[in-house]
């Protein structure tokens, strides 16, 4: 498990070296743009395959889950100076992965409702690159859950975060997440039953 | 939680780490961050707007197609009605004028107010009619898909444009900050901007804003560097001294009571705080 581990530990969502690294930060809060690059090197040793097998259980690719993840290590440094972010480092990446995910399937959407469609022998780069994950039944019957359900599971099942971050990451209310946990679940049910 | 559901979620987590496990990023992400950190303000936010901005683009040339195959119709239109003029004599002319003025007349207004219909006789007003109703009715599929597109179009160059210059006047004003702050003497000097200093030798801002910044910024280093933290005084603005320059203690207030009583006296060095109801 890659994702859920620096959030082993309920209610601790940055592990021990980012902490330090925060620790640093407040220290020496003048040579800011100092602690920003250090502190995205710090970060992307950490989490960031962890960050793009997320992003490509999302957006079902790993060139776009990369570009995404680094879109938001990007976003991250620009906001490194403010204290709120700087607390928050890898919750608001991880909230900055989940928008531009739905940015980049929205954009897809959009995309393929007037692309030219292509010829029904020849399969798409896309779905060279997601054969890996449709080998699964379970990752197909993902799939075809509405996005809101999909990011709920994702973050819940794949990065084991508790119902708070998931939350925050998605921002949307616990409710919400509960609701939207439950259905994708429960449209989930009778894969899973095949499965086990 | 039954069993059943405990299973479900153990299969569910299970199959979702053993499919990303083997999902390795390919190529180094740290330098592609590195190198995109580098680059320009500008070029960063066009990277991180990029997305958003294609989506636009996409749908105003989704938009657009109904209006341009239009306006491409409305000329090919124009072009055929042109050279039917110029094969036909001067009557024809003629005839093709009063018809164009005809089709004028029905959109605008008469002068009497009332527009002319499109036979050419006068009558046929309704009461909802307004000049350029036909050309708006006509265009108002498209607009309405259009102006909202314009509209995100508008608001993101704006917030670009402000975002942009907000970084430069921080810039600028931490620049201005900076220097005056180097400048700025630690005891006992008058400074740039009108400040005088008050009995215990701190400097009190007054004159512009740029000096207070410049004497706000050396209060916050000589505090972290572990120095006393000085009082400010208010009243700086209009550029004359508040306080008396000497270097005995004056025990009368520079600054005009507040209703509230406020914890700091303004010029005073003595510690009690003169609070007026």
């Amino acid at each position: 498990m890659t994702t859920g581990e620096p959030d082993a530990v309920p209610g601790r969502p940055i592990n021990v070296a980012t902490d330090t690294l925060l620790a640093d930060a407040s220290l020496e809060s003048v040579a800011g743009e100092w602690d920003a690059a250090r502190a995205v090197t710090a970060i992307y040793t950490t989490h960031y395959r962890s960050l793009v097998r997320l992003a490509v259980l999302l957006v079902r690719d790993v060139a776009t889950a990369e570009e995404v993840v680094q879109d938001s290590f990007i976003a991250m440094h620009a906001v490194w100076s403010r204290p709120a972010a700087t607390e928050k480092a890898l919750s608001y990446l991880r909230q900055s992965v989940v928008n531009r995910s739905r940015s980049v399937l929205r954009h897809r959407v959009v995309v393929d409702k007037n692309a030219p469609k292509p010829a029904p022998d020849m399969p798409s780069a896309e779905q060279g690159a997601i054969s890996l994950l449709e080998r699964s039944a379970v990752i197909a019957a993902l799939r075809t859950l509405p996005p809101r359900q999909r990011e709920a599971l994702v973050l819940k099942y794949y990065a084991d975060l508790s119902e708070a971050q998931i939350a925050t990451a998605m921002g949307i209310s616990r409710g919400a997440v509960k609701s939207h946990t439950a259905r994708g679940v429960a449209a989930l049910r009778v894969v899973l039953e095949l499965e086990t | 939680m039954t069993g059943q559901e405990r299973n479900c979620d153990e299969v569910l987590s299970r199959v979702l780490h053993s499919t990303t496990d083997p999902i390795e990023p390919v190529g180094d992400g740290l330098t592609k961050i590195r190198a995109r950190l580098a680059e320009p303000w500008l070029n960063r936010q066009w990277w991180l707007l990029r997305s958003e901005l294609m989506i636009l683009g996409w749908l105003v040339v989704i938009r657009c197609e109904s209006l341009s195959s239009r306006i491409r119709s409305i000329s090919a239109a124009g072009i055929r009605s042109t050279s039917a003029a110029d094969t036909l004599g001067a009557g024809g002319v003629r005839a093709a004028a009063a018809g164009i003025g005809r089709r004028l007349r029905s959109w605008l207004p008469a002068p009497g107010g009332t527009p002319a219909s499109d036979g050419g006789q006068p009558g046929g007003w309704s009461p909802g009619w307004r000049p350029g109703l036909w050309l708006r009715s006509s265009l108002a599929p498209t607009m309405a898909w259009l102006r909202p597109a314009l509209a995100v179009a508008g608001a993101v160059a704006l917030v670009v444009a402000g975002v942009f210059a907000l970084n430069r006047i921080q810039q600028v004003v931490g620049l201005v900050g900076t220097t005056s702050g180097i400048n700025a003497p630690s005891s006992g000097h008058t400074g740039a901007g009108g400040g005088t200093t008050t009995g215990h030798g701190h400097r009190t801002p007054g004159g512009s804003a740029a000096a207070q910044r410049a004497a706000s910024s050396h209060r916050r280093e000589t505090t972290r560097l572990g120095a006393p933290n000085p009082s400010p005084s208010p009243g700086g603005a209009s550029g004359t001294p508040s306080g008396t320059p000497s270097g005995t203690p004056s025990g009368t207030p520079s600054g005009t009571p507040s209703g509230t009583p406020s914890g700091t006296p303004s010029g005073t060095p003595s510690g009690t705080p003169t609070a007026t109801p």
